[in-house]
């Protein structure tokens, strides 16, 4: 590790999972414990979403493997590296539930942003990732010209525009209407199916998780902890909203209820 | 009504309160001259105004870069290390606080007339709008965006550059507004008290030679230059942040 630049894109440790989080904790300095004890891999390509109550420590989860927090204790590696040193190698997108664009640019200079900062030359092409996110009649308006869902593609875009191994999505789709929200939610699918980066969702639509997911992990809280963690065994593409799918329906309402029973139990 | 026929109108109902005045208040022309006398004025004594304008403006303009450079400095600064806010804070305060007028005395009795104490006075009296609306924009980024840039790997110029400057910036340009024209009449009022040279100096002159043409001509050429301050640092903001309103 010690060797590569920081500008190089060469991951080392292909062998191991994506994402490992052993023994973490994470302790606020008011002493309250917001996760406790997370064991967490995510293998390469594959896409978990976390699940659980407001305050379950959701993000704080995601924002450790994203070098943003740093755990009270146990070790996160991301790439088999620091999460701080997966972000040096240019190898993470994130994008939150909030669009973070640079507002004085345009939805293309904010997605060509991330290539002139990660000084990646065998990124995407920009304007045609925009039109592939069907935005290729707005690729110059400024993001307050967008709407909420047009602005949370963006996001996604400047977010996977380097093509990173790791995506980060802190509820991406949280903000939008439950209608927008669907079909984004349908089309990040379509998305995340084509370029298949490992992938840490964090939600609160158990829908969005269903479809997306290949593993939903349930956390309790007070302090945060795994309490499920299911696999989602359905083909994809999951196209739900057309027809009723009982597959689907039966695997959403497994979820629920793993969920209702953790909620109870943490009384809520 | 638009911008440039409320100014229009403003204008021309100056021109008509000036002229009834003149004929109607009763005031002798020493203290109320007519505009055509004060133009006459302007004309006869040109060279002696603009020496004074110009004197008035290097004045002004030197002062407000200083102002500009101490802003930015302790602004930006105050982002990377921490206690230097905390720090300058008190400082900032109490000299924005005191009276300039009593500043004013004492850098006569310490300093005469020369162009230093002039400097300081423009100095105090437009820096501060600067550095706190720069504080202010500079407190308004984009945490989240921080944060994405973080995790590609940002350089601390990078996120400067593409998160916090842009921030900053119309908060910046606002405060060019204010502070532009403050610094002429910071000026003025310096020279007023500190100087033989500029507008201030025509001001005083005109008052104790009871020369009311001459304050007028004064009065208008510092206002000229006030709005004229005003209205670039309007036009290059809004050129500046043009996609606000796109």
């Amino acid at each position: 590790m010690t060797a590569s630049s920081p500008k190089s894109t060469a991951v080392p440790l292909e062998a191991a999972p994506a994402i490992r989080l052993k023994g973490v904790s994470k302790r606020f300095k008011a002493g309250t414990d917001i996760l406790s004890g997370i064991d967490l891999s995510v293998a390469r390509g594959e896409l978990v979403a976390l699940v659980g109550a407001s305050g379950c420590g959701k993000t704080t989860l995601l924002g450790m493997a994203a070098g943003l927090e740093e755990p009270s204790e146990g070790t996160v590696e991301v790439l088999g590296v620091s999460p701080a040193q997966a972000c040096a190698l240019r190898q993470v997108g994130v994008a939150f539930q909030r669009a973070a664009l640079v507002p004085s640019r345009t939805a293309l200079e904010n997605v060509q942003l991330t290539l002139a900062i990660t000084r990646r030359t065998d990124g995407l092409d920009p304007s045609q990732l925009l039109r592939d996110f069907g935005l290729g009649e707005h690729l110059h308006a400024y993001p307050h010209q967008l709407s909420g869902g047009m602005q949370q593609r963006v996001n996604i875009a400047a977010a996977l525009v380097h093509q990173p191994q790791i995506l980060l999505l802190d509820e991406p789709l949280g903000a939008l209407d439950e209608i927008t929200r669907e079909s984004m939610t349908e089309w990040l699918a379509g998305v995340l199916a084509r370029t298949r980066p490992t992938t840490l969702l964090v939600t609160h639509s158990v829908e969005e998780a269903v479809v997306l997911a290949d593993r939903v992990v349930i956390l309790s809280r007070y302090p945060g902890r795994i309490a499920h963690d299911l696999p989602i065994h359905l083909p994809r593409p999951r196209d739900i909203w057309g027809k009723p799918n009982p597959d689907f329906q039966e695997a959403v309402r497994t979820v629920r209820s793993h969920l209702h029973a953790v909620l109870r139990a943490t009384g809520l | 009504m638009s911008d440039r026929r409320a100014y229009l109108l403003m204008l021309v109902s100056v021109a008509v309160i000036w002229l009834l005045a003149v004929r109607w208040s009763g005031l002798p022309p020493l203290t109320l001259p007519s505009p055509a006398k004060v133009g006459e004025v302007l004309w006869d004594e040109r060279s002696a105004m603009l020496e004074g304008t110009l004197s008035t403006l290097f004045t002004a303009l030197l002062g407000y870069a200083v102002a500009n450079v101490i802003a930015l400095s302790l602004a930006i600064g105050s982002v990377y290390i921490r206690w230097l806010e905390a720090f300058s804070t008190p400082w900032v305060v109490v000299l924005k606080n005191i009276p300039f007028v009593a500043l004013a005395s004492l850098l006569i009795i310490t300093m005469g007339s020369s162009l230093l104490p002039r400097l300081i006075i423009v100095v105090l009296v437009c820096f501060h709008p600067l550095l706190a609306n720069l504080n202010q924009g500079l407190k308004a980024a984009d945490r989240v965006l921080i944060d994405r840039m973080r995790t590609l790997d940002g350089s601390r110029w990078e996120i400067f550059r593409y998160v916090l400057w842009p921030s900053a910036l119309p908060y910046y340009l606002a405060a060019h507004e204010i502070a532009f024209t403050t610094s002429i009449v910071g000026a003025i009022v310096a020279e007023w008290f500190l100087s033989r040279q500029g507008l201030g100096h025509i001001l005083v002159k005109g008052m104790t030679e009871y020369r009311g043409d001459r304050i007028y001509a004064a009065t208008l050429i510092s206002s000229v230059l006030s709005f004229g301050a005003y209205w670039i640092c309007r036009a290059a903001g809004r050129h500046l942040t043009r996609w606000q309103r796109a």
